[in-house]
């Protein structure tokens, strides 16, 4: 059992990396610092870690897909991400693909589950 | 406030300098919204960052996710390191060969260019391998035993207390202090090693210059390996130093053992009235072998008081 939902944990964290990213991007259209950013997935019912989520954030950046700004104006200092026009043209794409593999996975799945007899 | 501190400093300490200051930032506001969002409270308590922290996870997982983890023989922490230590060694390593080697040519004249020649590129060769063999070895050491690498293990037993104290700016070793301890050593071994006769003494005598070798050369070359092993013992000493970056209570302990142990040796191998000596340098110089072996120990004394007192410092 144990064993079970300790590869299951392993190979949900695989799948939600990728749809994490397409999360984030997808919240990004105005600017959001990290834990607003949390907080707004959380509420719309993607879980996501701080701690995956802040380095996350930095390599989008790195990649050009999102553009930063530090604001200092609040007693807290923070940085704001904003989709960048690549991060808008890379997330317009990423959705497209995104509803394709998902149905496409949706009928390899379903086909699977009754060959297997998994629906019995 | 100071958990916050050793959290994020044993974050940062992991990821490469240049993000380290903006991380440091980033994650600090992080932490305070956490906080924020825990507890109205503008000053948290003990037990509320602590439980902060630990959703936040361990350090070493969290710098991983920065770096975007991989595994590496010289990863990202070490590969800036060992790419500066090894144009140091391989700089010292030619210019202290081409230099060794020239002046013992000019002491004693090969018999051809061509032979000259190629006992000059068959040396820096081996030495260029040697060093090369050694520093990466001794990289993909630390590489392999710094937290970065093996990701074996599933469940982590790592604590708030196995946080490390953020260093004190007093204590802190400045990077080019080992680099030139090595650079130094190096030189020296090359010099003892190659063309000890370079180091001598000249007198005018009838109006010609005369160098006196300071060393009876073939007893020095008996003694080389003793020799050696008191400058391995001084490189062990300042990849420790480059290894740890700081004075810690191990780190100045060691180091005074070594400088112990480097005194003696010095001691027993560089009597004044030693068969190493030459006994031909004039009367008026008879004094340079004490004056070597008090400098040496002098020299040792001090920087073991200096480090010992650092190292104290930290322990405060």
């Amino acid at each position: 059992m144990s064993k079970a939902a300790d590869i299951l944990d392993g190979l949900l964290q695989e799948l939600r990396r990728g749809v994490i990213t397409l999360g984030v991007l997808g919240q990004l259209h105005s600017p959001q610092y990290g834990y607003s950013l949390v907080n707004t997935l959380e509420a719309k019912g993607l879980m996501v870690e701080p701690g995956s989520l802040y380095p996350l954030l930095r390599r989008l950046e790195g990649q050009g897909l999102l553009e930063s700004t530090w604001d200092t104006n609040e007693a807290r200092p923070r940085k704001y991400y904003c989709l960048s026009p690549l991060g808008k043209e890379v997330y317009a794409r990423l959705c497209g693909e995104w509803r394709t593999l998902a149905s496409t996975v949706e009928t390899v799945i379903a086909k699977g589950e009754s060959e297997d007899g998994f629906d019995q | 406030m100071d958990l916050i501190n050793r959290y994020v400093y044993d974050v940062v300490r992991r990821l490469p300098e240049r993000q380290r200051s903006e991380i440091d930032k980033e994650l600090r506001g992080l932490i305070a919204d956490m906080l924020t969002s825990r507890t109205a409270d503008s000053t948290p308590s003990n037990d509320e960052v602590s439980v902060v922290l630990v959703a936040l996870g361990e350090p070493a997982k969290l710098a991983d996710n920065y770096r975007g983890s991989g595994r590496y023989l010289i990863g990202p922490t070490y590969y800036d390191q060992y790419v500066s230590l090894l144009r140091v060694l391989l700089g010292v390593v030619f210019i202290g060969l081409s230099i060794a080697l020239a002046t013992t040519y000019s002491f004693n004249p090969p018999q051809s260019i061509f032979a000259a020649l190629t006992a000059y590129i068959g040396s820096l060769f081996s030495a260029t391998l040697q060093v090369l063999a050694w520093v990466t070895g001794g990289f993909a050491l630390a590489e392999y035993y710094s937290t970065g690498m093996p990701q074996t293990t599933t469940r982590s037993d790592w604590t708030l207390a196995d946080l490390p104290e953020v260093p004190l700016k007093a204590t802190l070793i400045p990077p080019h202090e080992p680099i030139v301890g090595i650079g130094f050593t190096v030189l020296f071994m090359a010099i003892l090693n190659f063309a000890p006769e370079i180091l001598g003494v000249g007198s005018l005598s009838n109006g010609r210059l005369t160098i006196a070798p300071l060393f009876q050369v073939e007893v020095l070359r008996q003694a080389l390996p003793l020799i050696n092993s008191l400058f391995a013992l001084a490189l062990i000493k300042e990849v420790g130093k480059i290894y740890y970056g700081q004075w810690t209570p191990r780190l100045a302990i060691g180091n005074t053992l070594l400088n112990i142990a480097t005194i003696a040796l010095a001691i027993v191998m560089f009597p004044p009235n030693a068969q190493i000596w030459n006994p031909n340098i004039s009367p008026l110089l008879q004094g340079i072998p004490r004056f070597f072996v008090l400098a040496l120990g002098v020299g040792l004394v001090i920087d073991s008081a200096f480090c010992l007192i650092k190292a104290a410092k930290l322990m405060k």
